[in-house]
């Protein structure tokens, strides 16, 4: 009531001392953020003048159909972003109330920003994504195959979670010493969504395989692999993803879309480590095959060498004893020809052995007869040219005579 | 050749040569095959091992 009177420039009669604008505004926000109720509050509205500044902070209303608040989230951006959060959604903000001194506006000093929508909301809006999917191809899109022996599996998960050692339990079972990189999330509540995006971009750069999920959960706690953004960074990424989301029962969107999908997270170990001794067996196995088949074939061609060996040794004896018949049965039959033609021969000079002594003129001369030749020693056999004084030789059958022609 | 194309090429080896009939040359140079993919076979499951890695998202924005 005595305020009126600061006109007159006396404090006497004032209520209490007169103050700076500037410090009674910080006085004001003082006491208001020291408040419990009003410093760490959660409160519900509808989203208003949503304005996402480039400085990466996010500048809001909340309103309802009693107030209205003007809200800022630093850094909230990706906040927004990754929940989809847009104008008009009922949303909850997490924080704290706060005075901007320089103009006195009283303020919501927001930690984290979720949106509101009860479980039916949520179930149109997963039915909504899984049609627009299905209608643009994006859920028959090629699927990216798991590396045979992941090299760089990295395991996208609550960071201690059960979920987790059941996995880490799993993995060192199948392959001991296994490596591996875990990068811990928050896969629940409204910070999870922009964690599990992060993680998967950051994966993406080194590993050759990532699984992403959690244990089981509400429908709530699950529901950060049903939300858009999540699962598009999945589709995005370069790198397969295995999506391994709570129990067997629980179908996720992103169990729809990943390139992998597992029932659970120790699923997920199953479907993707080998087991180390059974790759260990089986290349024995195969290494011991490839031994026996390469002996087989050794002794195949080994008997396939000695045979031919065989054959070509024997091959040519047979061409030689072969001929050697031949050569005989030739041998043979010259031999008995020429015999036959010799005799034939020897008979041939016998007969006329015979018929040549019954002519010979020694033959005649021993039966008295005798043969007279001139002096060139050719036969006389006629008187005509011959006259006295010739020398004649008389032949007899035990000798010659010399004569000469009397008339 | 990742680990499951070797096996299977070292399968596809080993079926041809337990088939029998391969030339010798062939068997000889299917055999060094077989055995250089087996041996990079053993080599990858070595490398598989190692250590566990963690990353904290703090870290890498």
């Amino acid at each position: 009531m005595p305020l009126f009177k600061n006109h007159e420039h006396t404090t006497e009669n004032m209520a209490g001392e007169t103050l700076e604008v500037g410090q009674f505004v910080a006085m004001a926000r003082k006491t208001l953020i020291n408040e419990p109720y009003l410093s760490n509050a959660a409160i519900i509205g509808e989203l208003t003048k949503l304005t996402l500044a480039r400085s990466g902070h996010s500048y809001f209303t909340l309103t309802d159909s009693n107030g209205s608040i003007d809200c800022v989230l630093f850094g909230g951006n990706t906040s927004f972003q990754s929940q989809s959060i847009k104008e008009g959604m009922k949303i909850v903000a997490a924080g704290g109330i706060d005075v901007y001194v320089k103009t006195g506006r009283m303020q919501f000093k927001a930690s984290r920003v979720q949106p509101i929508q009860s479980i039916g909301e949520l179930e149109k809006a997963r039915r909504e994504l899984i049609q627009k999917w299905r209608e643009d191809g994006t859920m028959d899109r090629e699927r990216k195959p798991a590396p045979f022996i992941p090299k760089r599996l990295h395991i996208i998960t609550g960071g201690g979670s059960a979920a987790l050692s059941d996995m880490q339990r799993l993995i060192e079972d199948r392959w001991p010493s296994f490596s591996y990189t875990v990068i811990p999330v928050l896969v629940q509540g409204s910070s999870a969504p922009g964690q599990i995006i992060r993680a998967l971009k950051q994966a993406e750069k080194h590993a050759d395989l990532i699984i992403v999920g959690r244990g089981g959960g509400s429908p709530e706690d699950l529901w950060s692999f049903n939300l858009e953004p999540v699962c598009q960074a999945i589709i995005d990424c370069k790198v397969p993803v295995v999506s391994a989301v709570g129990h067997e029962s629980d179908f996720m969107v992103s169990d729809m879309i990943a390139d992998i999908r597992a029932s659970t997270p120790s699923n997920a170990i199953e479907r993707v480590i080998p087991i180390k001794e059974e790759l260990i067996a089986l290349i024995a196995q195969v290494s011991d095959r490839l031994d026996f088949a390469v002996d087989r074939l050794f002794l195949q061609h080994n008997e396939r060498l000695s045979n031919i060996v065989l054959r070509l040794s024997s091959a040519p004896m047979k061409g030689v004893s072969n001929a050697k018949l031949k050569h005989n049965r030739l041998l043979n039959r010259i031999n008995s020809s020429t015999e036959r033609i010799i005799s034939f021969e020897k008979n041939r000079l016998n007969s006329i052995e015979s018929v040549l002594s019954s002519t010979n003129p020694s033959r005649v001369l021993e039966r008295g007869y005798s043969m007279t030749v001139n002096e060139n020693g050719s036969p006389v056999t006629s008187v005509v040219g011959l006259k006295s004084g010739d020398q004649l030789t008389v032949v007899l059958q035990d000798g010659q005579v010399d004569t000469e022609v009397k008339k | 050749m990742n680990y499951s194309e070797s096996m299977k090429r070292i399968e596809e080896i080993v079926a041809a040569l337990e088939a029998g009939g391969t030339p010798l040359d062939e068997t000889l140079k299917l055999f060094e095959e077989g055995s250089k993919l087996l041996k990079a076979c053993q080599a990858e499951l070595a490398e598989a091992e190692g250590k566990i890695e963690q990353l904290r998202l703090e870290e890498i924005q």
